[in-house]
């Protein structure tokens, strides 16, 4: 019978309070080593981790008892010094694993490179790490070893570092019951790393790295003293415990106490230990006066914590068994889509998993179902989370590059699950123990969930997948679940992965089991807290046992009795009761009057039916029943039972019938046992009597028949009903069914229409802000569809239409506008049908000017829907538009009478120039004009060109340097410096280049003009050449005859001291020594001495006649050259015997007296020369004209000599080059022939016949 | 008696001063040559004791021509006679190796000019000396 099975299932349920010891699952969960011993601390740091791990060491004791293990990113290829780096911060031990360690406390451990560090029970050990650098996650896999490792509260610290690697560990750490510290984003160099970690939600502490240390130290002294055992406690303890799960309760709506009792102490514990307090009384008192303790709590015990394809064997188990039938189940077309439910979904990396899972087979087998997974969860964070489908870059950790490719978007240091997954996903706030259920799933992954609850909430748990599943829907739990002590339920597919299969269901649809949670009105999120004490619910139970003990004994004790329903079935039958019954042949039954003796079922029959039509008690008279072989009298007493055992069971009434045999019964007795009367009498009576009973009982048995007939009819008649009520029942519970399962649906329909008014919520947002923003920039939109009828408008468009909420609908040209514009729908239909924009500026009624733009309104299906008109206010623009032309033409006027003033300007500079460049150019003073920075030549005038040579169109442009014509560059410092001193210059004598090369003595005035910001020079000068060299003439005659007269002075002074003088000292001498004969009287000697002396006095006079005449020859005085050449001769060869011949030709040259005595030196000159170095004593002068000239020729026949090297500035040469000299001053010329080669020599003197 | 060679371009001079040597200075003149080239080739071959020199000399100057003396035969005193009343050629000489400087005017100067410097004194004539040397 289908309702009896339900029956049965329900009291399979116990009740939640009831005590019961809870068997722990074995898993991860729940450590089993919890002795307080060592607490290993995983530190993870990568880029400015140094930092702050030396700021973490230098605020830590080296005595804290515990072990820490560093984890950072290190070069590949380098030796690390981390070790020998961190030992400066602390006086605990620092080392580098190399090897299998056993970790001790107060130490420190460094990972190595290359390497990932490990932690197997109680040692670290080192792997050499082979994947890709990019997804090299050290921090990460230490802090999953560590939690699985069993060793006792792992903490787990994240300090600076950058990208997510350790946010998916702390995830394992805080799910074994660990600590999560992470340093304050803002104190960290590099904040990705805390960050990502703070990303999960599972943090404990955020704090800067040195306050971490802090608080570390803090932590590991708070240790609470709680027994392991929950049953351990003390009563205060337990109370206590009680009060903060009802504090819990109230300020989240969430009750714990369902939850197993030793996880909820581990979790309370925790919390006090963070918060440091040492007793749950204190900590009570924190969470009363902490509304976010109750939260945190909430948070610890839910520990949102899972990860992607997390216990990779069971999710590969279920890719390989599950996934395959049930897509295979939707290509038969059994079903129209897949449907999975996810439980405790928490972040939502399961829900995403499965899903990924049913994507890839989908697309192996090339189909694509509609896949719809409900994700449920409490945590409405997590569940924010969950629909944001953003995940931390360590992911990468579980989920291969092929997945990450196919399902995520890379988004900086994270990835986003891609829409198509996120969007099979419903995500959503829901209790398993409190909601409706979601039915006709394919499969439920409900993984680490059940292990939170105590066992009998677990049993209810199962009847409700079971509900929910599809028959033969898959069950998919975690490594610590099992569905195997429910065989009737589910099947086993994989034993080890935990997953299992609902066992169709036999007959017709069970009904929704009852949710252990019910306490939902209206809203789901809050429950109503009149929770029931649960030690009050204990002695309840209590008082039920004891009621049973109770019962038991009276069984014992009390006359055999049996309880019947009115159908007479019998319910119960007492220990003693057995003996008046049995079972007749034929079927079974448990019908009282069947089973009953057949002594006593008249009796009965007759009790039972006043028992239950009467509701009276009855006693029957004693009626003799043999017994193990004894007659005994037996009375039978049936009571009706009125106090109804359970409330449902109101409506069948039961009575009890006792069976009490004669010695129990003594009131009765006499009357029934008087049988002892004589005996004749008696058989006459016998007789009679019998003869009577006799009649009686051939009339009872006719009655009893009539009456049997009658029970029987009735009996047909009331199983008719029955079957009728049946029929009833099953409807109701078909309608119950059909109820349940609306809401079951209604649940689903919550769900999605939460999503939906979020997405409508955001939508209508969006609008409101874009409507906003439109209003903000009085752009006025008009929306037609394609027959240009209203469909929207915003409010800066009722400026220019008179249009009205209710003009949508209406065709735009039944609109009347008040714009100079005729054109609008014409230019509306041309934008349907050319999709090209239209523009128009046009103008209101009121003067304002709008910009109009008509363009086809596009969906984003790309579909033309109509026109969109955006009007623009552009009256503004067009005012200042205006202003501008005005102000244009207005400067334009200006430059105009501008440009005339400047072109008559120009006009007076271009005359003024005109005329300068006459004055300049025809100027006969050569002039220039240069840049002074370089010489470069700005303009010269043709003076100039003249002057240097060359042509106008060589000079420009170039510098004086280029064109070999630097003037004066040895001055050119003076005359810079004496021009920015005093601007210019006057009558400066210098020297300038000519393009032949030939320097031009010049007198110049330099003045410095500023010409357009360019210095320049301007020079001009006249050409004094001619009377510099005049002037060097006269100097180099004046030298040459003074030169000339020094010759002369020291001749005549050589002359009186080599000659005359001698003789003077000669006479002086002979004077005394003729004296000194005078005086002996020696007149012989004083003779000779005598006229020695005459002879040398009479030289004497000669010679200095000679002399005079030598200083002025008197002839001279004479008229002409011949004459004094004839003395001069003379004069030769009565001093020196050179004997000279003149041949005069008749030739007087009569000149002036300076060159008349110059030619007469230069023939004595040459005269000399013959006398003291021809070797000769004939010498010839000979005068003849020829050429304009006078020539007189001075030869000899001597021996000659080199005229060219003794010419040439030679000492002995030195009277005949003077004279030379001097009468080229004078216009003549002098010019020697001679070789040493014996053929004499000749001089030539040419004499311009105008002297 | 000690001999002496005169070094004197001028004859006239050269013959009054040999005629005043021999009378007065009793001295024996062995030779009166008229430049110094021919003193320098004639000195190896003569044995005089004091050489004469007047300083203005053709080519070579009498008082080059004391140097070299000075150099090649360094014990043969020469005396300078000179009509140049010039200290600084009496400074040169003396730097040269010369005993002696006396003025051609000076007779009697030139006498115990010769006298003092083959006595191996230093001579020099009165009108230097009043002059500063």
């Amino acid at each position: 019978m289908a309702s009896k099975n339900n029956h049965h299932k329900l009291d399979q349920a116990p009740k939640p309070t009831k005590k019961t010891k809870t068997i722990e699952a074995k898993g991860v969960v729940e450590p089993s080593n919890r002795d307080h011993g060592l607490t290993v601390v995983g530190i993870g740091a990568s880029a400015g981790g140094l930092e702050a791990l030396g700021r973490f060491f230098d605020a830590l004791p080296s005595d804290t008892g515990m072990a820490f293990v560093v984890v950072t990113h290190l070069q590949p290829d380098h030796e690390s010094h981390m070790a020998e780096l961190l030992q400066r911060h602390t006086r605990m031990t620092a080392v580098q694993v190399t090897k299998k360690t056993a970790v001790e406390p107060n130490h420190l451990y460094v990972i190595p490179p290359n390497h990932h560090i490990l932690m197997t029970d109680s040692q670290l050990d080192t792997r050499v790490y082979k994947e890709a650098h990019d997804r090299y996650s050290p921090i990460d896999h230490f802090f999953r070893s560590m939690a699985r490792s069993g060793h006792p509260d792992p903490i787990a610290i994240v300090l600076s570092g950058g990208g997510t690697d350790g946010s998916v560990g702390v995830k394992d750490v805080k799910e074994v019951g660990g600590v999560i510290m992470v340093q304050h984003p803002e104190d960290a160099e590099y904040d990705s790393m805390p960050r990502a970690a703070l990303s999960t939600g599972l943090v404990d502490v955020v704090l800067p790295a040195s306050d971490l240390a802090q608080k570390l130290s803090d932590y590991i002294k708070h240790r609470p003293k709680l027994p392991h055992d929950p049953d351990q406690l003390s009563e205060e303890d337990t109370e206590t415990l009680h009060r903060i799960l009802a504090q819990v309760h109230a300020r989240t709506g969430h009750d714990f106490s369902p939850y197993k009792r030793s996880t909820i102490l581990r979790r309370v514990e925790r919390r006090m230990q963070l918060n440091g307090f040492l007793t749950l009384d204190s900590y009570l008192g924190y969470l009363r006066r902490n509304a976010i303790e109750a939260q945190a709590m909430f948070n610890d015990i839910l520990i949102g914590v899972t990860n992607f394809f997390r216990d990779r064997d069971s999710w590969l188990a279920l890719e390989k068994q599950v996934i395959p039938r049930v897509v295979k189940h939707n290509k038969n077309g059994e079903l129209d889509e897949i449907r999975v439910w996810s439980i405790g979904c928490a972040t939502g990396e399961e829900a995403y998993s499965v899903a990924m899972l049913l994507f890839e087979e989908a697309d192996r087998q090339s189909v694509r179902p509609r896949v719809q997974i409900f994700a449920s969860d409490l945590d409405e964070r997590s569940i924010a989370h969950a629909r944001d489908g953003l995940y931390p870059a360590a992911i990468e950790a579980d989920v291969s590059p092929e997945r990450l490719e196919r399902f995520f978007v890379r988004e900086g240091e994270y990835y986003r699950i891609k829409r198509e997954i996120r969007d099979a996903v419903l995500f959503t706030n829901h209790s398993v123990l409190r909601d409706p259920p979601f039915s006709r799933q394919d499969l439920i992954a409900c993984r680490n969930v059940l292990i939170y609850l105590q066992r009998p909430v677990q049993e209810q748990v199962f009847d409700i997948f079971h509900y929910s599943l599809h028959p033969g829907g898959y069950l998919f739990l975690g490594s610590s679940e099992s569905a195997e002590h429910l065989p009737e339920l589910f099947s086993v597919i994989d034993k080890p992965h935990r997953v299992y299969q609902a066992k169709p269901w036999a007959g017709e649809k069970p009904r929704l089991p009852s949710l252990p949670f019910t306490l939902r009105t209206g809203s789901r999120t809050r429950a109503i807290t009149n929770e029931i004490p649960p030690n009050l619910t204990r002695f309840t139970a209590d008082a039920v046992d004891l009621e049973h003990h109770h019962q038991q004994a009276l069984e014992s004790y009390g006359p055999p009795s049996i309880v019947v329903n009115e159908r007479y079935s019998i319910l119960h039958v007492s220990e003693t009761a057995g003996r008046y019954l049995h079972q007749p042949k034929g079927p079974i039954s448990s019908d009282v009057l069947t089973m009953v003796r057949s002594e006593l079922q008249l009796e009965l029959r007759t009790a039972l039916f006043h028992a239950f039509e009467k509701s009276k008690p009855t006693v029957s008279r004693p009626v003799s029943v043999e017994i193990n072989g004894h007659r005994r009298p037996v009375i039978v007493s049936v009571r009706p039972l009125t106090q109804a055992a359970s409330p449902e069971n109101v409506t069948e009434r039961q009575a009890l019938v006792l069976f009490i045999e004669d010695e129990v019964a003594p009131d009765q007795s006499p009357q029934q046992m008087n049988t002892a009367h004589t005996q004749p009498e008696m058989n006459i009576m016998v007789s009679q009597l019998q003869a009577e009973i006799q009649r009686l009982r051939e009339q009872l048995q006719i009655t009893v028949e009539e009456y049997d007939s009658s029970t029987e009819e009735m009996k047909a008649a009331n199983e008719e009903l029955q079957s009728i009520n049946e029929e009833y029942r099953s409807a109701t519970e078909e309608l119950e069914t059909g109820k349940e399962e609306l809401q079951s649906v209604n649940e689903e329909l919550q769900t999605v229409n939460s999503d939906i008014k979020n997405k409508l919520d955001e939508i209508s947002r969006a609008k409101q802000e874009l409507e906003d923003l439109l209003g903000a920039t009085e752009i006025g939109f008009l929306f037609l569809d394609r027959e240009l009828r209203i469909q929207r408008f915003t409010a800066g468009v009722s400026n220019l239409f008179n249009i009205l909420p209710s003009d949508r609908g209406r065709p735009i040209r039944h609109l009347t506008h008040k714009m100079t514009y005729a054109g609008l729908t014409e230019d509306a239909e041309q934008v349907l049908r050319h999709l090209v924009p239209v523009e128009h500026e046009v103008q209101s009624e009121e003067g304002d000017w709008f910009l109009l733009r008509l363009r086809p309104y596009r969906t984003t299906e790309d579909k033309i829907q109509g026109v969109v008109i955006s009007f623009v206010d552009i009256s503004k623009l067009k005012v200042a538009e205006q202003e501008i032309q005005l102000a244009k033409e207005n400067l334009e006027e200006r430059v105009r009478e501008r440009t005339q003033e400047v072109e008559q300007a120009n006009q007076k500079i271009r005359q003024v120039r005109d005329l300068f460049f006459t004055l300049f150019h025809s100027n006969p003073i050569p002039t220039s004009l240069t840049r002074l920075e370089d010489g470069m030549f700005l303009n010269v005038n043709d003076a100039y060109l003249e002057f240097v040579g060359l042509q106008r169109e060589n000079v420009l442009v170039h510098t004086a340097r280029e064109l070999g014509l630097p003037i004066a560059e040895n001055i050119r410092p003076t005359i810079g410096a004496q021009l920015q001193r005093a601007g210019m210059i006057r009558d400066l004598e210098m020297q300038v280049r000519r393009a032949s090369g030939e320097m031009a003595n010049v007198l110049a005035s330099i003045q410095l003009i500023n010409l357009d910001g360019t210095q320049a020079l301007l020079l001009a000068f006249i050409d004094i050449t001619e009377r510099v060299k005049a002037e060097q003439q006269i100097r180099s005659l004046a030298y040459d005859l003074t030169k000339a007269e020094q010759e002369e002075r020291r001749r005549l002074s050589q002359i009186l001291h080599d000659d005359l003088q001698q003789r003077i000292f000669a006479v002086k001498m002979q004077l005394l020594t003729l004296s000194d004969a005078y005086q002996k009287n020696d007149l012989r000697s004083a003779e000779v001495d005598f006229a020695q002396l005459q002879e040398w006095l009479d030289d004497s006079i000669a010679m200095t006649r000679n002399l005079s005449i030598d200083l002025s020859p008197a002839i001279l005085q004479g008229d002409g050259l011949t004459d004094a050449l004839v003395w001069l001769a003379a004069q030769m060869e009565n001093q020196y015997g050179l004997k000279v011949t003149i041949e005069s030709n008749g030739i007087t040259a009569r000149y002036e007296d300076t060159l008349r005595i110059l030619l007469f030196q230069a023939v004595r000159e040459v005269l000399f020369n013959v006398v003291k170095h021809a070797d000769t004593l004939r010498a010839k002068i000979r005068m003849e004209r020829a050429h304009g000239h006078t020539r007189l020729i001075v030869s000899d026949g001597g021996i000659g000599f080199d005229a060219e090297s003794i010419l040439d500035g030679s000492k002995t040469a030195g009277g005949l080059l003077n004279l030379q000299h001097r009468l080229n001053l004078m216009g003549c010329n002098l010019q020697v022939n001679s070789k040493p080669n014996g053929q004499g020599t000749q001089v030539i003197i040419d004499i311009p016949q105008d002297k | 008696m000690p001999s002496i060679l005169v070094i004197e371009d001028h004859i006239v001079f050269g013959k009054a001063l040999v005629r005043l040597l021999t009378e007065k200075a009793n001295v024996d003149v062995v030779d009166v040559v008229r430049s110094a080239e021919e003193a320098l080739e004639k000195l190896p071959n003569l044995n005089v004791d004091l050489a004469l020199i007047d300083v203005s000399l053709p080519t070579m100057n009498g008082i080059q021509l004391v140097a070299m003396i000075h150099e090649m035969f360094p014990r043969l005193m020469c005396l300078m006679l000179s009509g140049h009343l010039t200290p600084f050629y009496v400074k040169r000489s003396l730097e040269a190796g010369a005993r002696g400087y006396v003025l051609k005017d000076d007779i009697p100067g030139v006498i115990e000019g010769v006298r003092r410097v083959l006595d191996g004194e230093i001579y020099i004539s009165d009108a230097l000396r009043d002059q500063g040397v």
